[in-house]
């Protein structure tokens, strides 16, 4: 039976839910065996958890006298000494910062074919899909190498039970010598108000907002699926929001994988900075709205009954 | 200071992609433009090279003999000169395009600083900065959003999800693969626009630089187009229906 | 008593001499100065009876400066009045200097009632006087300077004119004695004035003693004020009558064309105030700071740092700052326009919506927005320095052609189930309709497409369009500034369209309207251009179109600048308002016509931000939601969306609409 590596991200000693879509998919049709990497202390909390989806071996990633989270090439590095040790066929991690990070250095590192970002794997026809052209077109590329580098995009695959008997066990990779990067300092998050430009999901609020401290309803919201938020013309215009928030053709131009337009109209001026968005949803309580007619998604009602009720949704959600 | 900055020829992010055949697409009236995380990269070597007072800016391109008119619109924002290695392959992939990028800047001069963009948004490969600097055996960092070279030490920040930063250093030479933040590219000057027309553009065939492009270098099986948005679902029943019918529609595409 | 004269005539001599002199001297500086400058202009003196008959209309007949009507008959007042003392100054002034030179003795009846008139006029000139003092000092209009300049003009012309009233009145009463000519019935309002005085009972030698005293303040002051004149802003009654003479005759004018491909060219634009031409000094000469242009713009009404009057004095202030190297023609030494510290500001250059209201009202027609265009380009091509918001907009224009940035090949897509055949189908059609950017892309913009496209359709008309043949026309591009985007476009479209070579042109923005009529020419596309307005209204006198259910509602329109102002269309769409509703007007608003209020989206703006003072589209939308009508028609795609966002804004439920979706909605 093929094995197949995979990357795990924590944090804070615990498995990220994002990781379990990331088993089965590497599991395939179950005819693969998933041997899970994570590079902190938390291997057996961990087989405990991915067992669950499929994870038969859960191992301790770590280097020969270094710290291997203190750089993205020392894990690049065990990484790529993991998949002879093991006898890989195929490697995955996740198409986030870190994970996208340490597969580009562990690509380099193998001198081997990597496909990042893809979105289902067909490990019978060898071939994987991904996106081309900024999300106008979906490619299916062939699999190719000795060993199969691949990302996976968050939440692409969902996650399917599977509970499989688990061991650890600890790999420490004899690296020859040290990074050539070293990670300084991680900046904690700036309260709240995340950077709209590379944000994947985007929740504006239009004019009906009626007042600046009104935004604070849709930051709430934001932070509960990592949204940063913005604003349209007609807000800032009417002093609603500062002009570094505001979306659209003077504005910010934005193409978020999901942006969520509240009590905007869809203008052109304001539809023109976030058309490349990948998913529109839209909530506005004129049914006439022209935005209607460019999302993808849409609610009749008044933000202020709606947005509060989706905050709490997607919280009810996110615990699940 | 020696900068070399690789730049793509790519269709314009604003363009429909019309497929041809199973995995191919028109380039007939497609406006190709500079790949636009190339652009930040650019940016950052030509201010670079500004403030060191003395230096050269060199784009390098891997692809067809057109990409000449884009190299010619990076060439206006401020390289001194570019480097072409001609190919016709639609999807090189990114094993043999960073083979051919440093062949062609070993050929060219010693880089004391390499960009690239993030990745490119047509075949979004996100690997030509690992591979290119492998090869130089230089450190890389990617998705770069801040950066400050200071007596050969390079300090780079990159977002690493929910808004936090991730802060790495590392020596000169390195390669940076840049991303939005980094700095606003300038909009060219008309007499810039008109000095790139004369600027040289060296052009090399592969096998002019020894490297090899396999035949089997075929792109992908099948290219699909995504499909247009045609009219929105709307969500019904009361308020909190209509938000759960919503999240659950979210979910089951994978959206959240 | 003989030599008196004597000294007098040496006197006058020396100061005839000395005051002409002076102004000799400082107008022939004016003029090397004007004629020194590096900009070539492209004036041909062409139609002299046209540019004859507009000078006297406009200097003799004062029309135009009586379109304000209480300002413009105190300045007519004052004009004729000045005018008609002066021969008689003249006379006074030989006089002074040959005490025998007597016009009265040579041509008696002539002098007789050429004095009478100018004894009646002169004193109007006061009345003038009296109504300008009254502005100055009690109705204070913002847009007026306030400079000294001003009232030592007002008290300069008050001297003279009382003086040559006290110099007739003294005549008057004066013994013929000597001089043998009777001045004594000549002056009908002197000889009122004097004979209220009580110095009629005076004797000769006292008459004689104040009628000098009189003399030399006339004189002196008139000489004083000859001096004075080149280096005021009063230099317009030397320079206002060649610029009306040199002005453009048409209404329709183009942006000048610059020729990018020259090699020799150093730069673009106007970076120096050297780099204008002798016709952009004559420009600066003329204005008299009148400060209708300001009362008329829309930047300086809503609180922006532009003012048309300040931008024209400012650019007059660097040339006389910067003379001295200009007559050298040492250029390099002028100094930039646009420079820390400099008088004229980025933000007064990116506030100016090219509404052309400042050039319309101006009563001697300077050219304001010539200067405007050509600093744009210069910031653009030369610096790039432009607000940052334009850069998305140029980046769309020059890959997807269209400023927003939607792919190119679906320029017509709003027409898809419409049966709308393109020109590559249909080339033999009639009609070649550019539609536009808006009109193919925006939402709104595409309805009216849409609306228009039922007319035509129901009118039987001929007619195609070019699809994703079309790019942009290019005055977005051109208005910011953007020369060589713009020329792209237009020599993309210039090609595309004399390809077909249509027998007419239709356009529903009036923008498309304004630059391929106007500006395409200049790039080798001359053709018969038609608006949605006007054709409209043609295909009502035809018969074609019919009303079938007269629209009820009140209406009001709101004018696009570059249909009133830029190309005279006021009438059309008016007509077109009346017959769909069954022949009553539509409600004026305020500020209509030539003198119609900038919506605030001309010149570019509609892509740049607005955070100076007030939204011009909020203070043009309360103006319309007070009209009392019940809908707005506006049309031009980019009014109907400020004035949508303006509407909004205000709290106003009125409707907006353009005026192919009212004809639409009417006809059968």
């Amino acid at each position: 039976m093929p094995k197949t590596g995979v990357l795990i991200e924590t944090e804070n000693g615990a498995v990220k839910n994002i990781n379990y879509g990331l088993i089965t998919a590497a599991l395939g049709n179950r005819e693969n065996e998933v041997v899970a990497f994570v590079t902190q202390d938390c291997a057996a909390k961990a087989a405990e958890e991915l067992s669950a989806y499929g994870a038969s071996r859960v191992v301790r990633l770590g280097v020969a006298g270094g710290d291997i989270n203190s750089s993205p090439d020392l894990c690049a590095k065990a990484l790529a000494a993991a998949i002879e040790e093991f006898d890989l066929k195929y490697m995955a991690g996740l198409a986030t910062a870190p994970g996208r990070d340490v597969f580009g250095r562990l690509c380099a590192i193998l001198d081997a074919p990597y496909v990042s970002d893809i979105q289902s794997i067909d490990y019978g026809a060898g071939t994987a899909v991904k996106s081309h052209f900024s999300g106008k077109t979906m490619a299916t590329v062939k699999l190719e190498g000795s060993v199969v580098l691949f990302t996976l995009r968050p939440n692409a695959v969902d996650p399917v039970e599977n509970r499989v008997d688990s061991e650890t066990a600890e790999f420490t990779a004899d690296i020859s010598e040290g990074g050539k990067v070293t990670v300084k300092e991680i900046k904690a998050s700036q309260q709240g108000r995340m950077e709209l430009t590379e944000a994947p999901v985007i929740i504006t609020g239009g004019r009906p907002i009626g007042a600046p401290e009104n935004y604070k309803m849709l930051e709430e919201c934001a932070e509960v699926i990592g949204a940063a938020v913005g604003a349209s013309r007609a807000s800032v215009d009417a002093g609603f929001a500062p002009h570094s928030m505001q979306v659209g053709q003077t504005g910010k131009t934005v193409s978020p994988n999901l942006y969520i337009a509240c009590g905007v109209s869809g203008a052109v001026q304001h539809f023109a900075g976030m058309k490349t968005s990948k998913v529109i949803v839209a909530i506005n309580n004129d049914k006439d709205a022209p935005i209607f007619e460019k999302c993808d998604y849409g609610i009749v009602g008044d933000m202020f009954e709606v947005v509060p009720v989706l905050t709490e949704v997607l919280r009810e959600f996110k615990d699940k | 200071m020696q900068v070399y900055v690789c730049v793509k020829h790519v269709p314009d992010t604003a363009a429909n992609i019309k497929i041809k055949g199973e995995n191919d697409y028109d380039t007939t009236g497609l406006k190709f433009v500079v790949n636009p995380y190339d652009e930040y990269g650019l940016e950052e070597a030509v201010r670079l090279v500004e403030k060191a007072g003395k230096g050269e800016v060199v784009i390098v391109t891997v692809g067809p003999a057109q990409a000449a008119t884009t190299m010619r619109s990076a060439l206006a924002m401020g390289a001194t000169r570019g480097i072409l290695v001609k190919t016709d392959d639609k999807f090189l992939d990114s094993r043999t395009a960073s083979k051919a990028l440093k062949a062609a800047i070993e050929n060219d001069g010693a880089p004391d600083m390499i960009f690239t963009g993030k990745t490119s948004v047509d075949t979004e490969g996100s690997q030509v900065p690992y591979r290119v600097a492998k090869a130089f055996d230089f450190p890389v960092a990617n998705e770069i959003s801040a950066l400050e070279v200071k007596n050969e030490t390079a300090t780079a920040e990159r977002e690493i999800g929910g808004g936090a930063r991730e802060v790495l250093e590392m020596s000169t030479p390195c390669v940076i693969g840049a991303t939005k933040g980094l700095n606003e590219p300038r909009y060219p000057k008309f007499p810039d626009i008109m000095k790139a027309k004369k600027k040289e553009i060296k052009e090399f065939e592969p096998g002019d630089l020894g490297v090899d492009i396999p035949a089997s270098n075929k792109g992908p099986l099948k290219l699909e187009p995504v499909p247009e948005r045609s009219g929105a679902k709307m969500m019904q029943g009361n308020v909190r229906e209509s938000v759960e019918e919503l999240v659950q529609t979210l979910k089951d595409n994978k959206i959240l | 008593m003989g030599s008196y004269f004597v000294v007098k005539s040496i006197i006058m001599l020396a100061a005839l001499a000395g005051a002409f002199g002076l102004f000799f001297v400082k107008v022939r500086h004016l003029y090397r100065l004007m004629i020194s400058v590096e900009g070539k202009s492209d004036f041909s003196p062409d139609r002299l009876a046209d540019r004859i008959r507009e000078s006297i209309a406009d200097v003799l007949g004062q029309r135009n400066v009586r379109r304000k009507t209480w300002a413009g008959w105190a300045h007519t007042l004052i004009f004729f009045g000045f005018i008609a003392v002066q021969p008689h100054s003249l006379e006074l002034m030989i006089k002074g200097v040959f005490p025998g030179f007597e016009p009265g003795l040579v041509i008696p009846g002539i002098y007789s009632v050429y004095l009478y008139i100018a004894d009646i006029l002169a004193p109007l000139v006061l009345v003038g006087l009296a109504y300008a003092l009254y502005r100055r000092t009690v109705v204070k209009p913002h847009y007026l300077s306030m400079g000294k300049d001003a009232n030592y003009i007002i008290l300069f012309t008050s001297v003279i004119i009382i003086t040559f009233m006290l110099i007739n009145g003294v005549q008057s009463i004066m013994p013929a004695g000597d001089h043998g000519f009777s001045y004594e019935n000549v002056f009908p309002v002197s000889g009122i004035f004097i004979s209220l005085t009580g110095l009629t009972g005076m004797d000769r030698a006292g008459l004689f003693v104040l009628h000098e005293i009189f003399y030399y303040i006339h004189i002196g002051t008139i000489l004083g004020f000859l001096v004075y004149i080149p280096g005021s802003k009063h230099l317009h009654l030397l320079a206002a009558v060649p610029n009306v003479f040199v002005k453009p005759l048409e209404r329709e004018k183009a942006i000048a064309k610059s020729d990018l491909e020259d090699e020799e060219a150093e730069t673009f634009g106007l970076a120096k105030v050297s780099e204008t031409s002798w016709m952009g000094v004559l420009n600066f000469y003329a204005c008299t700071e009148c400060g209708r242009c300001e009362e008329q713009c829309p930047a300086s009404g809503t609180d922006k740092p532009l003012s048309p009057k300040k931008l024209i004095h400012d650019l007059k202030e660097e040339l006389f700052d910067n003379s001295q190297y200009i007559l050298a023609k040492e250029y390099d030494s002028v100094l930039p326009i646009i420079r820390e510290n400099g008088r004229i500001t980025e933000d007064e250059i990116w506030s100016c919506t090219t509404c052309r209201a400042c050039e319309d009202i101006c009563p001697v027609n300077i050219q304001h927005l010539d200067f405007m265009f050509e600093i744009r380009k210069q910031r653009v091509l030369m610096e790039a320095e432009f607000p940052p918001e334009l850069v998305e907009t140029f980046t769309s224009l020059e890959n997807q052609a269209n400023p927003w940035g939607f792919p190119a090949d679906t320029r017509a897509d709003w027409c898809r189930d419409m049966d709308v055949p393109l020109m590559s189908d249909n080339p033999e059609a009639e009609l070649l309709w550019f539609v536009g950017c808006a009109g193919s892309f925006d939402d709104k913009g595409k309805e009216v497409s849409r609306a228009m496209a039922r007319v035509l359709q129901k009118a039987g008309v001929n007619f195609a369009i070019l699809g994703p043949e079309e790019v942009c026309n290019g005055d977005m591009a051109r208005r910011a500034g953007n020369e060589y985007l713009a020329q792209m476009l237009i020599m993309q479209n210039v090609e595309v369209i004399n390809q077909y070579n249509p027998a007419k042109i239709l356009t529903g923005c009036p923008h498309c309207y304004n630059i391929i009529k106007n500006e395409y020419p200049d790039f080798g596309a001359s053709y018969e251009v038609v608006n949605n307005t006007e054709l409209i209204r043609q295909l009502f006198d035809e018969g074609k179109l019919s009303v079938s259910r007269e629209n009820m509602e009140k209406l009001t329109f709101h004018d696009s600048c570059y249909l009133g102002r830029w190309n005279g269309i006021v009438q059309a769409p008016r007509d077109v308002l009346s017959r769909v509703s069954g022949g009553s007007a539509p409600v004026e608003l305020g500020r209509s016509g030539y003198k119609g209020f900038c919506c605030g989206a001309g010149g570019s703006r509609m892509f740049m931000e607005e955070t100076i003072g007030k939204r011009i589209n909020n203070e043009r939308a309360e103006e319309v939601a007070g009209s009392g009508a019940g809908t707005v028609v506006s049309a031009c795609p980019f009014c109907l969306t400020m004035l949508t966002d303006g509407l909004t804004e205000a709290g106003s439920d009125m409707k907006i609409k353009d005026i192919a979706q009212i004809v639409d909605e009417v006809i059968e």
